[in-house]
């Protein structure tokens, strides 16, 4: 009876240990939190059940070399999962409408991102999380971004940097108008829309200029000179200006939309590549490349009027649906984490920029982020519905509302079968060979082999090729080695750089190569289909980066390929994406090409 | 050479002038803008069509807005959505859309907490003479 009651003592005791460590354990919250704290869901959350897994916002950032679309959220900065696209991913904007900054106004239905190794828009369902639809684009073209959706969101309009083209697809069907953009050389790059549906912009690195297009009947309307090679182009929430990075002038330039003429530009820092405006077009925050800093230009005073350091070598940027935060996404992190492997990490910085914060202006996280990342956006997370816990159906019965406005899935496609949403995994490799070597010490050039195999050395260095000109004929089995023989001098000055080597298109899967310091990397490849299919560097080197190009012509018997000659029906057919089972799943090419009625598609 | 040199002078100053001036220089909000910020003055949810008066300005505007059937009202809570019918006049609001066939259509309206930065931001620059859509500060 005794070993009973001490043993219900002990049991007591232990009990009441464990009440008393949870009490601590929830009282430990009742201390007065700082401004500070209470930016941090960590701290601010009062039972720890709560175990707050939850962001008000996910950014996707199209994620270059690794061919994903990244899910991460904000402000945790975690990343929740890839969405598998292609081969080198660079700009989307959400399905809705353009209303808006750059985050648009969102319907939650989908994203189109861009892939400029494969040449293909590819429409990423975000309610699945899956890969749904693949635009083939007509070829020869090139896409570089694919950033600028008309405002009733029925039509994207993208760029053809590698062959000067510009691009307006129907997003129903993957019908296009594709219209040519002299004099070459000629590199559509950034694309933006107006809000009032009458204008495309575009920079254009070779012209130094923002072009102009009308958006329906799409045609080319005039250039507007700016600063020396413009790069990231965005308009204003209420269709005011046009703010563009003019790259080596370190300046941003401010074109006037009803007068389509510069108004003003405004030295910012060396190196501007991107820019973001808030919701309400007040500030603009521009990612400055070679001043590693974030500069923010008030849009309604026309004044730089602050700078943000960042941790390195920014490129694309993003900002949070409500303004709060601000995303640096940055292409060197020299020092900052554990080595994993040749290719050097890229990393996210997250930046207060809440002015009544007290930690305006200051990192406030910084992840390391798989492949090399282009373009971010922005989606409060309540556009992401669940479906995992028994809702499926609705998904495709019901659809979701967002405050008044019901959206639904009924966009009959396949068959007219609206409830088949497809799940399609775009290769990231297909039908080649790519590996290592030590540093091949061999001339630059085209040699044909023994054993018939056309040998290409390539040297890679910022900012260039040798040779910038390949010829091989159709047919021929072909070993590309890759070398990267940069100094780290210059502007860049890091050890991080590497170059990247992929011919768009067809021999994009084939090639996508990456040479390290001290190695050479290969790839083989048979040249199955004739043309001319420019080659660059997917792997961000420093402000000439796009510049870094080079041409590889796939000849026919008896003659040279060009952009008028090649196979460019059969691989306007994109097939080498995706496995045969999956082909239903791919629309456009050259068979729609120019099947636009212009003039008849209305934008708004 | 006198006279040269002060016509000289007068150049330059006509053209220091010139560059100074603010070449982005607006009366306030314009009817094809498309995005307006201001307090709602009427609602009327059987229409769905509701008023606005901007903020921020030197002279503040009245502008009449319809909604496109994809309109949708965020809450200044961040991502919580809300019914068209719910919006009170004089709430602070912004309205993403533009203008077709007469009526300026909305796409978005997104409702604003007075302590928002952007806010704060705006109303002390409005007192300082500097108005949100550039008007010719005198």
């Amino acid at each position: 009876m005794k070993k009973v009651f001490l043993s219900f003592i002990a049991i007591s005791a232990f009990i009441a240990g464990l009440i008393g460590v949870s009490f601590k354990t929830a009282n430990a919250y009742d201390v007065q939190l700082t401004e500070q704290d209470k930016r941090d869901w960590q701290v601010t959350e009062k039972e720890l059940t709560d175990a707050p897994l939850r962001d008000y916002a996910v950014l996707y950032d199209a994620g270059g070399t690794d061919g994903a679309i990244g899910v991460i959220g904000i402000p945790s900065m975690r990343t929740f999962r890839h969405i598998l696209c292609g081969v080198d991913l660079h700009n989307f904007p959400f399905s809705g409408s353009n209303a808006g900054n750059n985050n648009g106004s969102p319907d939650g239905k989908y994203l189109y991102v861009s892939d400029k190794g494969a040449d293909t828009v590819v429409e990423v369902n975000l309610q699945t999380g899956l890969s749904e639809r693949l635009f083939a684009l007509p070829k020869p073209f090139g896409v570089h971004h694919s950033a600028a959706l008309s405002p009733n969101g029925k039509y994207l309009f993208a760029t053809g940097e590698l062959t000067g083209k510009m691009l307006k697809l129907r997003l129903n069907d993957g019908a296009t108008t594709v219209i040519d953009i002299p004099p070459a050389p000629s590199a559509p790059d950034y694309p933006d829309t107006s809000k009032d549906g009458k204008y495309v912009f575009s920079g254009n690195y070779y012209h130094s200029a923002v072009m102009v297009f009308s958006q329906d009947p799409f045609k080319f309307i005039k250039e507007i000179p700016v600063g020396k090679n413009p790069h990231g182009t965005n308009v204003r929430p209420d269709n005011r200006f046009v703010t563009t990075c003019d790259k080596l002038s370190a300046t941003l330039s401010i074109i006037d939309i009803r007068k389509l003429k510069v108004a003003k530009v405004i030295p910012v820092g060396a190196g501007p590549l991107h820019n973001q405006h808030d919701n309400l077009g007040k500030y603009d925050y521009i990612s400055c490349f070679v001043s590693d800093s974030t500069s923010k230009v008030d849009l309604t005073r026309l004044q730089l009027v602050d700078e943000f350091p960042v941790h390195y070598r920014v490129g694309h940027n993003s900002i949070a649906p409500d303004n709060a935060f601000y995303v640096s996404q940055n292409k060197f992190s020299t020092g900052l984490f554990n080595p994993t492997g040749m290719i050097f990490p890229v990393n996210f910085e997250l930046q207060d920029i809440d002015e009544t914060s007290k930690t305006y202006g200051k990192t406030v996280k910084l992840i390391p982020v798989d492949g090399e990342p282009h373009e971010g956006r922005q989606i409060f997370s309540s556009y992401i519905q669940t479906w995992n816990e028994g809702q499926g159906a609705d998904l495709f019965e019901k659809g979701y509302d967002l405050g008044d406005y019901h959206v639904s899935f009924d966009d009959p496609r396949y068959g007219g079968n609206a409830k088949k949403r497809p799940m399609i995994e775009p290769v990231g490799l297909a039908g080649g060979k790519r590996y290592f070597i030590p540093r091949d010490t061999g001339k630059p050039g085209v040699v044909k082999t023994e054993d018939g195999v056309y040998e290409v050395r390539v040297k890679g260095f910022s900012y260039g090729y040798v040779p910038r000109f390949i010829h091989v004929p159709k047919g021929a089995k072909v070993r590309v080695i890759y070398t990267n023989i940069d100094k780290a001098a210059g502007l860049t000055k890091n050890p991080d750089v590497t170059m990247g080597f992929t011919v768009y298109g067809h021999y994009g899967p084939k090639t996508s190569i990456e040479a390290v310091r001290g190695m050479s990397a290969v790839a083989e490849f048979e040249a199955t289909y004739a043309g001319e299919y420019e080659y660059y560097c997917q792997q961000f080197c420093g402000p000439l980066h796009l510049e870094m190009r080079g041409t590889f012509f796939v000849d026919p018997p008896n003659g040279q390929a060009s952009l008028a000659v090649g196979d460019y029906d059969k691989v306007s057919e994109q097939e080498i994406m995706l496995a045969p089972e999956e082909r239903e799943f791919i629309v456009g090419g050259n068979k729609l090409r120019n099947t636009l009625k212009e003039g008849s598609e209305p934008v708004i | 050479m006198k006279g040269v040199k002060l016509f000289a002078a007068a150049l330059i100053a006509a053209f220091g002038i010139a560059a100074s001036s603010p070449a982005w220089a607006y009366d306030g909000s314009l009817p094809d803008d498309t995005m307006y910020i201001g307090d709602v003055t009427k609602v009327d949810a059987k229409s769905k069509t509701m008023e606005i008066k901007t903020r921020f300005e030197k002279t503040p505007k009245t502008f009449n807005i319809s909604l496109q059937p994809e309109c949708y009202v965020h809450t200044a809570k961040r991502g919580e959505f809300s019914k068209f019918a719910d919006l009170k006049a004089g709430t602070l609001v912004s309205v993403y859309g533009w203008q077709k066939d007469g009526k300026w259509m909305a796409r978005r309206i997104a409702t604003w907490d007075p302590n928002d930065y952007l806010i704060k931001r705006l109303e002390e620059d409005a007192k300082a003479g500097v108005y949100f859509k550039s008007e010719n500060v005198e």
